[in-house]
């Protein structure tokens, strides 16, 4: 993806959502695209399937699936591509399930649009096997449920599993756990890592859980109101985080060996995106903030060996937490 | 040394299934199942578990908030659940909750005086001068200016808006304040804000907070004793650094592993990851009500017997057949 620019077109005015966002997905890898509330996380997403709202229009920018342009597809062909290629789960699985329709049904008439075999049969075989390989048990019976008699794991397994059906190259998990509880969330995440151990698969994980991201992802790209501020691996990002949004969200996190101290936070609140700030997005609430910051947007470069920042003023001071 | 503040016994409440052609309550839920603790003052009590454990519902009920079925909370030598209405008008000035969503406990067409000036009229007879004056010194207690006094909730972000449920909860001076999931519904930088506002006010003002929360690392920053609930009972309750340090029961043991970990502390090799879900409240297993998902299961008697709350060290209590079998 490159220097994608969405916007969205409101009552109040032109939401800058997306400026400038360049990402990439590596074959095989785990990319965890974290930020809080508005940031864009979920808009690049959806930018990627192309199911952005009606009300928004990609500005500009490129977006290239195994060095292929699928921007400026046909409809015909963008649906091959979504679905067939490029897959995508939701934070919510009970709302992303027809409620009315048993499980096997579903995943039938998504295995029926994907495939080239049509007999019943042989859909009900890849039905079951891919219940399976989400570690439903018994496939058989699962195909029989209505959405609502399953838990929240277990339909999120569901959607898994019809999202994988296809043998996509790319799997987009929008906040996948985060309607979750813990014990639940952890099931999930052993399966996803295993997926993509054992398919192959690609991965864009849209969370704002830094826990997760740090157990699961390969590389982990920071975004803030809209536009990608640091990339790295996933190490580097918390053993030396350089940007001083990367910082401060990952010193926020509150865990039990900052007992007795006094927790760390970011002044002031996201902006608005309908007038962003000008210059860095972040420069209103960064206290390293220069007069450069304010005029012009920083560009995101390569400091280190795969590791990319976009700061004028990268702190010098040490890590603390690592 | 330490004095009860809250003393919760053999607590239950139940909700009434109903169910054929009239109606009739077919079973109950037991959303709260026999659950007693005692809450010191000063202290930060934290109450966690999964959703539908019962802490809510728990938290509810000890404020009479939810009646419950039966069970005594005595506050102050009063017991919460048998006074009359009058009396617990007044005894509830004593004691304040602050819920997880600002903006659903904040009447949208008040302004923040007045949303913060309800319990003072509801409780006491200054005059509206005095109001605003206590308004605006509340609001700069959690770190608000005063020019949001004449804001309304719609104009404030989520930290704001939660900043003023906690001034309107301590707007009467109570002892004893309930957050519920007081920073869930936030985003991280602005958890930290919060979460330093509730400490620093517990100890300036001598607050006890019962902490009822999912994210295991706020638990594990502020609280001093911890109760562990899984379908609608405790299974564990100590202080903080054994439940955190060693925890003896499976299901703590589980939930405590289960959390990804942003310092990279969590063993993932040694991860206990749990079968299954949590199971209805309305149908609970058998005996201990966690032995279908448990990584310990000793045999028979966790099917059948339902284990009690029993002592381990000095502190701490466990409710677990591993232990009562020694």
């Amino acid at each position: 993806m490159e220097d994608l620019v969405v916007n969205f077109h409101t009552l109040d005015g032109v939401v800058h959502a997306l400026d400038g966002v360049s990402l990439d997905v590596q074959k095989g890898e785990i990319l965890g695209l974290v930020g809080e509330t508005g940031c864009g996380k979920t808009a690049t997403g959806l930018a990627i399937l192309k199911l952005l709202p009606d009300n928004s229009e990609i500005a500009n920018g490129r977006i290239m699936l195994e060095g292929d342009e699928i921007l400026h597809k046909t409809e015909d062909q963008e649906v091959k591509i979504r679905g067939r290629k490029i897959a995508m789960i939701f934070q919510d699985p009970a709302s992303s399930l027809n409620p009315v329709f048993p499980i096997g049904r579903q995943l039938l008439d998504v295995l029926k649009v994907h495939n080239q075999a049509t007999d019943e049969d042989s859909l009900r075989k890849l039905a079951h096997d891919t219940l399976i390989m989400v570690e439903l048990p018994d496939p058989e019976s699962v195909m029989e449920l209505y959405p609502h008699e399953l838990s929240g794991g277990m339909q999120q397994r569901v959607m898994m599993a019809i999202a994988l059906s296809s043998s996509p190259i790319l799997l987009i998990a929008d906040e996948p756990t985060t309607a979750l509880d813990v014990t639940i969330q952890a099931q999930l995440l052993v399966l996803l890592k295993k997926l993509k151990e054992t398919l192959g698969l690609s991965v864009l994980l849209i969370t704002h859980n830094l826990g997760v991201v740090r157990e699961l992802c390969d590389r982990i790209a920071i975004m803030y109101a809209g536009s990608v501020d640091e990339v790295a691996k996933t190490d580097r990002i918390f053993k030396n985080p350089r940007h001083p949004y990367t910082r401060g969200l990952i010193s926020s996190v509150v865990t039990g060996r900052l007992r007795g101290k006094v927790l760390h936070y970011i002044p002031g609140i996201v902006p608005s995106l309908l007038h962003p700030p000008q210059g860095c997005r972040f420069h209103p609430r960064c206290s390293y903030a220069i007069q450069a910051c304010k005029q012009s947007r920083p560009e995101l470069l390569e400091i280190e060996n795969g590791h990319f920042v976009a700061c004028y003023n990268m702190p010098k001071d040490p890590w603390w937490r690592t | 040394m330490t004095e009860t503040l809250v003393e919760i016994r053999n607590l239950k409440t139940y909700f009434p299934i109903r169910g054929g052609l009239l109606q009739r309550t077919i079973g109950h839920v037991k959303a709260v199942d026999n659950v007693g603790f005692n809450i010191q003052k000063g202290q930060i009590f934290g109450l966690v578990g999964e959703s539908g454990s019962g802490k809510t519902t728990l938290a509810r009920s000890i404020l009479r908030l939810i009646e419950p079925t039966s069970g005594q909370v005595i506050f102050d030598g009063a017991d919460i659940l048998k006074v009359d209405r009058n009396t617990l008008k007044r005894m509830r000035k004593n004691f304040q909750i602050v819920f997880q969503n600002p903006f659903l406990s904040l009447n949208p067409r008040m302004t923040v005086r007045n949303l913060i000036a309800e319990p003072l009229r509801a409780h006491t007879e200054i005059s509206e001068n005095e109001i605003t004056r206590r308004a605006s010194e509340l609001l700069r207690l959690v770190g608000l200016a005063d020019e949001q006094l004449w804001k309304y909730s719609v104009e404030l972000s989520g930290g704001q808006a939660q900043r003023v449920c906690v001034a309107r909860a301590l707007a009467l001076n109570p002892s004893f304040v309930v957050l519920d999931e007081p920073t869930s519904s936030l985003d991280v930088s602005v958890q930290a804000q919060i979460l330093n506002l509730l400490k620093e006010l517990q100890k300036e003002l001598g607050l006890t907070y019962l902490l009822i929360t999912h994210d295991l690392g706020v638990v594990e920053y502020l609280v001093n004793l911890v109760a562990v609930m899984y379908l609608g009972r405790i299974v564990e309750i100590g202080n903080f650094e054994e439940i955190f340090r060693d925890a003896a029961h499976p299901y703590t043991q589980a939930l405590l592993s289960a959390v990804p970990s942003v310092d990279g502390t969590a063993l993932t090799q040694s991860r206990i990851i749990l079968r299954g879900a949590v199971p209805s409240p309305a149908n609970p297993p058998s005996g201990c009500t966690f032995h279908p998902r448990c990584h310990k299961y000793i045999g028979d008697v966790c099917r059948d017997v339902e284990p009690s709350l029993n002592p381990l060290g000095a502190t701490r209590k466990v409710a677990c057949h591993l232990y009562s079998a020694k």
